[in-house]
């Protein structure tokens, strides 16, 4: 049987492979590693050592994304207790003849 | 006389015979060219292939106005005709061979010797000429051809045939226990038929392929029905490829031939080989009734430019009688003789043309060799 590689190669080049009695000209239709080692024990042991490879990759390149947005809130936390402290610093609102300014009005501007 | 001649003095030689050799690599039948037409070209020759659809018409009501859709387009394919040319070089070592020949014989009819062998090297360059149309027209049947030979460097030439008529079987078919060679040839016919309307009713193969799939377990099971009641196919003879044409091509519906011709090439370095024209892990599946039809396959052939100049060029025999075409074949001696040689060549210029794209598949079912090894006996 040959490698999904190998019937890649074939599409690749302008051609077309025949699994099952069906013709297949997308790559996109050609069973899997997992499906071309189904019987075969070691071809089963060796679809899935490369599938550990990949599952392994891909969680290394996950972990990178996961230390990249730590920074991030880091630096979130220290600016929103400066934005409070200047809140606080604040002078009251004043109030103007005969209208009463609420206590609670806040500076809503991003 | 030098002494290496004086054996000729005594020895009254009557007739030139073939060495035993390996018959599939003796010139055999060159099938493909005998049914592709050859027609005369020009170069630059342009032809244009339409491609569209007729459109089903729309409901336009009263005082209303009717849409209008673009039309198919054209495409353009125009050809550089190349040269096939070979060449044998007559030595004076050679000539004078002759001469000790010649000068040996007594009567008159005994000289047909030696012309003979000339009138043969110059069939032979002709024949190598046809070889080279011959391996030409089956590369355009497999669409693809790769040459690299002499400064000539051309990859994966394609004809355009399309890509679900060139097919690779996922499992090859030297796997007898896997292989389901039955299924795969007729998936292709199938395809062909529903997708392009071309019914195929021929199989071409090596005979080495053809071992391979009447041995696969699959083809057995499904031939078992061509067989009587009680027989099976452990009581059939693999070897006997006439009995087992006759069932596979009951098992398939299409007829099957073999082909396993081939030809001879000389390296720079002076070593033949020899190589087959179809490879033997390659089918093609054609219709017979194509055959020698100028609107499906052609070999264009073009006015051979050497017949052009020849009036022109010193050194050359005779007169080529103006521009002809191809396969021709002339003979050149050099002016100052100087090595007194003779040269003789054969020479076409031509390249083969598909206009039916759909008109044959091909299906890959391995990269294993000839079974029986191909060379010289031993003794």
């Amino acid at each position: 049987m040959l490698t999904r590689a190998q019937m890649e190669q074939a599409i690749q080049d302008g051609g077309s492979v025949v699994v099952n009695g069906q013709i297949l000209s997308r790559i996109d239709d050609l069973p899997s590693e997992a499906d071309l080692a189904q019987g075969d024990a070691a071809k089963e042991q060796a679809a899935r050592a490369a599938l550990d490879q990949q599952i392994a990759r891909l969680l290394s390149e996950r972990a990178k994304l996961s230390q990249e947005a730590q920074p991030q809130e880091a630096q979130s936390q220290p600016e929103a207790q400066n934005q409070a402290q200047e809140q606080d610093a604040q002078p009251a609102p004043v109030a103007r003849r005969g209208r009463a300014v609420p206590t609670e009005l806040k500076d809503e501007t991003p | 006389m030098p002494v290496s001649y004086q054996l000729l003095q005594a020895l009254r030689l009557t007739a030139i015979m073939q060495a035993l050799q390996d018959t599939r690599e003796l010139p055999g039948d060159l099938r493909f060219l005998a049914r592709t037409p050859v027609v005369p070209a020009t170069d630059g020759e342009i032809m244009a292939r339409f491609s569209g659809y007729i459109q089903i018409a729309d409901l336009v009501a009263d005082d209303a106005q009717a849409v209008t859709y673009s039309t198919g387009k054209f495409t353009f394919e125009s050809n550089a005709v190349p040269n096939l040319k070979l060449g044998v070089n007559l030595t004076q070592e050679q000539i004078n061979q002759l001469l000790s020949l010649e000068a040996g014989l007594t009567a008159t009819s005994d000289n047909s010797v030696v012309t003979d062998w000339r009138n043969r090297t110059i069939d032979g360059l002709l024949f190598g000429i046809r070889q080279r149309m011959e391996a030409l027209i089956i590369a355009m049947q497999l669409d693809g051809f790769s040459y690299n030979r002499l400064g000539i460097i051309m990859t994966n030439v394609s004809w355009g045939m399309p890509s679900d008529l060139k097919v690779t079987a996922g499992v090859s078919w030297d796997t007898a226990g896997s292989a389901t060679p039955v299924a795969d040839l007729l998936a292709l016919k199938l395809i062909a038929q529903v997708r392009y309307g071309q019914v195929f009713n021929r199989v071409t193969m090596s005979t080495t392929a053809f071992r391979y799939m009447i041995a696969t377990t699959e083809f057995q099971n499904k031939a078992r029905m061509y067989l009587a009641p009680n027989v099976s196919y452990a009581n059939l003879p693999l070897a006997d490829l006439n009995a087992q044409q006759r069932i596979a091509e009951a098992t398939l519906g299409m007829t099957i031939e073999l082909y396993d011709s081939r030809y001879w090439s000389q390296a720079p370095t002076g070593a033949w080989t020899s190589a087959p024209y179809l490879p033997a892990g390659k089918i093609i599946l054609s219709n017979s009734g194509d055959d020698n039809s100028p609107m499906v396959m052609d070999f264009a052939n073009g006015v051979v430019t050497e017949s052009v100049v020849a009036e022109l060029a010193g050194g050359m025999f005779g007169s080529l009688g103006g521009a002809q075409r191809g396969p021709i074949a002339y003979a050149t001696v050099p002016n100052d003789l100087n090595p007194p040689a003779v040269t003789l060549w054969g020479v076409a210029r031509g390249f083969p043309r598909r206009h039916k794209l759909q008109a044959t598949a091909v299906l890959t079912v391995g990269s294993f060799t000839d079974s029986i090894s191909v060379g010289a006996p031993t003794f």
